[in-house]
């Protein structure tokens, strides 16, 4: 996975993670405290709407105290009592008045000490008795009885009178002494004015006001028919006015048919304001749970739709991040990949100044350098061309070398090789005119030559000849440059072409061969050619250092020394895999301080003109090429032994 | 060019979360959880400033921004035959004074009074006769009323507002159009009438206007009045509507100019003439309606008028049985407006 995808999931991964604890941790909190305030919202919303009826219940408590001590009350009053002439008080002008000003009354009487309407606003009933309405006749007569100015009322009752529920207050109209009840001020209040104060925003929410019956007194105007009619389903009297839950079977709103289901519920008590005591009425809310906790599913729904937002937004975020943060690194990762192909050339280009930015001017700086100490492919392989090149010209100068190694060999040899050719030329010379000689007798003698003479002398002429045609194809052969060819051979048959060529020498110069070859010498894989150039090499060294000694010691005027060459040919010792090629001489040796340079080219120990320098270098190389070693394994004053091991073919 | 691709990078991403947001706000397709019906809706609309609401909305869009589908029926040319038509069916709101409201109910339409969007202030007075200063100074004398119907209520209120009692006078019934003549040819020595007619008197007949009805806050409340059907039928639309009303009422009272410009430019009047005939009606606003709603005995509460007007009516004998004003005024929807 690439590094942005890794960083988009674990951005991700991050925000849903915290996203999710943070929404679930609102949403638990959250509830509860809206649960909680919803709650007390409840209770005090119960408080309010009771302590609104108290209020609206006790100004009208207090208006019809006020309106007993009016003194045309009064005086209406006393004229009715005392039949006295018309009054002059126009009654039902002064009672509108206060009609309006008051209550708010649905009507508004004044009735006589003897129970007859005087007048009366709101409804049309002066004149008529108080005692057809039960309920007005009650509350007058309580107030009527009433020794003090105290209002008498009623609970919500149907007045026959009024034809709709209403509270009756009454109120005793005192003579100005206070001693003598003179009649009754009486007001229908307008239960409207409280059933308004029901009206409600949310439809679902159910308010009941009952009275200590339990009978339902008020509730939303749209419920009005059941005033007076239905009950509390339950015990009114275990409600308190605390916040509970009312179950379907409990509650008047599943009762009315609003709604099914629990419901949250309140209760407020009446409690009464001042000298309007109350009447003990209970009022109760009830809100559906559901209707309650919709705010909350509101607000989860909203938080949710947020959270999803705000994860599309991470989303966004993570991958403009994830691209943005790991573009550096896949910039870098493209420059390695590019610098790995070798190009040396290539830079990144980053110019963020933080730690990516740091790395890529670090990784800049270091294929720089490795530019300055590398050198590319291109020039490796432009390299490999000259030194193959350079390779094919040495290889050719050696090959030149070796050549005029061989040449010089030659030319060394050529006294030998004349000596060589001189013998038998001698030889053929001395037979044919000894041959002469007596072919010359015999013509003379004029007698027959003798033919057994003849045939020897032909035959020692033949041999000769013969043996010249193999010195001379041999060095022939030997002069000839050619590639090396490895083939089978046998080591002991290399160095009996060797001894064609320089034996005669070594002869002359009174140095003795000897040969310890191994009868059954393994064969070995090798050019006979170049090896024979190499043991040549040797014996021509070897003869060298002899002479040279011979020398010394003729110096010395010792003339006992006798020049000794022993080659010996056998499997190697200690590698059995190897022919062991020892050639000894007893000559002057090779100084200590010389002996590691004798195969450096160019390098020799003889006088100027008699060595090029090149001989034991081209040996070496040669049995290198051959896999095999040579090296000096003995010198000094006794002589000089060289070792060479060729690897026996199997 | 990273700088600037991030920078065009969070401004789209901004932007993106600025829409979604915004997607979570309430789109106007519900009224307190009542759905918004989309059914054309026809309201009457006149010069008169109760109504310059409706007309100010109106060429302001806001009913259509609120998702109403709003028809605009004028009714300047006979309120009557305008309150009618909406009786018949054939409106789906009118604007009536409470009196005439009253009226209606008595003869079994199922009316409903929703808004109180103004009270008569100025627009009715009482006209006397040069020597004639005070309402007092009335007792006994002839006054040209249209008998049983709001003129009369409104001139048994004056005179009671005054301490006299509407026995103590004469009342020479005649319709509110020829009273100035009958006052021109001092026939009575006062008439109780309505504008344009009070000023003609005062200003032709050199009548001096002893009383009108802006001395007496609420005596003569008009509302608007919807049918009941419509309002069980289409809440979330009558919701809708009185909210255009709130909205525009706050619009005139703090931009009265603007306001009775687009009145004067619908009517071809001058901006002076448009403020003339806003001084004689006050337009209420939600506080004032929610205190006409609650329910008191004074004028200053729409069930107060209403007892006054109710027992006045039953006095005369207008109609036959009491109403009751809570069945009638309907403060919910006002009640509504002020919930947060």
């Amino acid at each position: 996975m690439k590094l942005s995808g890794k960083i988009f999931i674990y951005s991700m991964g991050l925000s849903i993670i915290v996203i999710i604890v943070i929404t679930n941790i609102t949403i638990i909190y959250t509830r509860r405290i809206m649960t909680a305030n919803i709650g007390r919202e409840q209770i005090a919303a119960s408080a309010n709407l009771m302590g609104e009826i108290d209020r609206t219940l006790f100004q009208a408590h207090q208006q019809i105290l006020l309106l007993s001590r009016e003194k045309v009350m009064k005086e209406v009053l006393e004229h009715s009592l005392q039949a006295k002439s018309k009054i002059e008080v126009d009654l039902y002008h002064v009672l509108n008045e206060k009609f309006f000003l008051t209550g708010p009354w649905n009507s508004l009487s004044l009735i006589s000490r003897k129970g007859i309407i005087l007048e009366s606003v709101g409804r049309e009933s002066a004149g008529q008795d108080i005692g057809h309405d039960k309920a007005c006749s009650l509350i007058f007569q309580k107030a009527i009885k009433s020794q003090t100015m105290k209002v008498s009322f009623s609970d919500l009752v149907f007045s026959d009178y009024m034809e709709e529920p209403t509270i009756v207050f009454a109120a005793p109209v005192f003579d100005d002494f206070n001693q003598k009840t003179l009649g009754v001020i009486m007001g229908h209040f307008a239960w409207d004015a409280v059933l308004q104060l029901f009206e409600s925003a949310n439809p679902r929410v159910m308010v009941h006001l009952f009275n200590k019956q339990g009978l339902v007194i008020a509730t939303k105007t749209e419920q009005r028919a059941e005033i007076l009619k239905n009950r509390f389903p339950g015990n009114l009297k275990t409600l308190n006015e605390k916040i509970f839950t009312l179950e379907s079977d409990h509650s008047t709103a599943t009762h009315g048919g609003i709604h099914k289901g629990a419901v949250l519920a309140t209760v407020a008590i009446q409690k009464g304001r001042f000298a309007y005591k109350g009447h003990g009425w209970y009022l109760l809310k009830e809100t559906p749970l559901d209707e309650i906790f919709e705010p909350i599913h509101k607000m989860t729904i909203i938080i949710v739709k947020i959270s999803l937002i705000l994860i599309a937004i991470f989303a966004g975020f993570s991958l403009f991040i994830g691209w943005y943060l790991a573009r550096p690194v896949v910039l870098l990762t493209r420059a390695v990949q590019k610098v790995a192909k070798g190009d040396l050339d290539f830079r990144v280009k980053i110019t963020n100044k933080d730690e990516i930015g740091l790395l890529a001017q670090a990784f800049n700086r270091m294929v720089e350098d490795l530019d300055n100490i590398t050198v590319s492919k291109d020039r490796l392989v432009f390299a490999r061309e000259e030194l193959k090149k350079s390779l094919q010209d040495l290889t050719q100068t050696q090959n030149q070398l070796v050549q005029s190694g061989k040449l010089a060999s030659i030319g060394e040899l050529a006294a030998g090789v004349a000596h060589e050719l001189n013998q038998p030329l001698m030889v053929i010379r001395t037979t044919s005119q000894l041959s002469l000689r007596r072919l010359g007798k015999d013509i003379i003698n004029q007698s027959l030559p003798d033919i057994n003479k003849l045939d020897e002398s032909f035959k020692s002429i033949e041999k000769n000849t013969k043996r010249m045609m193999n010195i001379i194809n041999h060095l022939r052969t030997f002069s000839r440059q050619e590639e090396m060819g490895l083939s089978s051979l046998d080591v002991n048959k290399v160095f009996k072409g060797c001894f064609l060529m320089i034996g005669e020498q070594l002869k002359l110069r009174n140095i003795i061969i000897k040969e310890n070859f191994s009868p059954a010498l393994p064969k070995v894989s090798g050019d006979a050619n170049k090896l024979e150039q190499v043991f040549l090499n040797l014996l021509s060294n070897a003869r060298d250092a002899v002479v040279s000694r011979a020398k010394m010691e003729n110096r010395k005027e010792k003339a006992d020394f006798q020049g000794e060459i022993i080659i010996t040919t056998r499997v190697s010792d200690k590698n059995k895999d190897k022919v062991q090629i020892l050639i000894k001489d007893n000559g002057s040796g090779i100084p200590k301080d010389k002996k590691d340079k004798i195969f450096d080219p160019f390098f020799t120990t003889k006088n100027a003109g008699k060595g090029t320098g090149l001989g034991l270098s081209i040996s070496h190389g040669i049995i290198k090429a051959h896999g095999g070693e040579i090296e000096v394994v003995q010198t000094g004053a006794g002589g000089t032994t060289f070792q060479i091991k060729l690897k026996i073919e199997y | 060019m990273v700088k600037n691709k991030m920078i065009i990078f969070i401004l789209i991403m901004a932007a993106i979360a600025i829409l979604a947001f915004s997607g979570l706000q309430k789109t106007p397709k519900e009224q307190n959880g009542h759905p918004l019906s989309g059914l054309p809706m026809k309201i009457a609309g006149a010069y008169w400033p109760g109504s310059f609401w409706v007309l100010i909305a109106e060429k302001k869009g806001w009913f259509k921004e609120a998702g109403l589908n709003v028809e605009v029926i004028f009714t300047d040319t006979d309120y009557f035959v305008s309150l009618d038509n909406m009786v018949e069916g054939r409106m789906d709101q009118n604007n009536f004074s409470l009196f005439d409201y009253i009226i209606y109910l008595s003869q079994n339409r199922d009316l409903v009074f929703i808004l109180n969007p103004d009270n008569s202030s100025g627009v009715e007075a009482i006209v006397a006769r040069p020597g004639i200063e005070t309402i007092h100074e009335l007792k006994g004398k002839k006054i040209a009323v249209a008998l049983g119907t709001y003129l009369e209520y409104e001139l048994d209120i004056f005179l009671e507002n005054q301490g006299l009692s509407s026995r103590e006078v004469i009342k020479v019934n005649m319709h509110a159009e020829k009273m100035v003549r009958a006052f021109a040819e001092n026939k009575v020595d006062a008439i109780i009438t309505w504008e344009p007619f009070v000023s003609e008197a005062v200003e032709k007949e050199k009548g001096i206007k002893l009383i009108d009805t802006s001395q007496i806050p609420g005596m003569s409340p008009n509302g608007n009045v919807f049918h009941r059907r419509f309002i069980q039928e289409r809440p979330g639309d009558v919701q809708a509507y009185v909210r255009v009303w709130h909205k525009t009422t706050q619009f005139i009272k703090e931009n009265p100019d603007p306001a009775f410009t687009i009145i004067a430019n619908m009517y071809n009047k001058t901006i002076q003439e448009v403020q003339t005939i806003a001084q004689l009606d006050k337009l209420l606003d939600l506080q004032d309606n929610l205190t006409a709603f609650s329910y008191g005995s004074g004028l200053n509460s729409l069930h107060g008028s209403w007892k006054q007007m109710n027992n006045f009516m039953a006095k005369k004998k207008v109609i036959e049985k009491r109403l009751k004003s809570i069945d009638y005024l309907d403060s919910s929807w006002i009640r509504n407006l002020d919930q947060p």
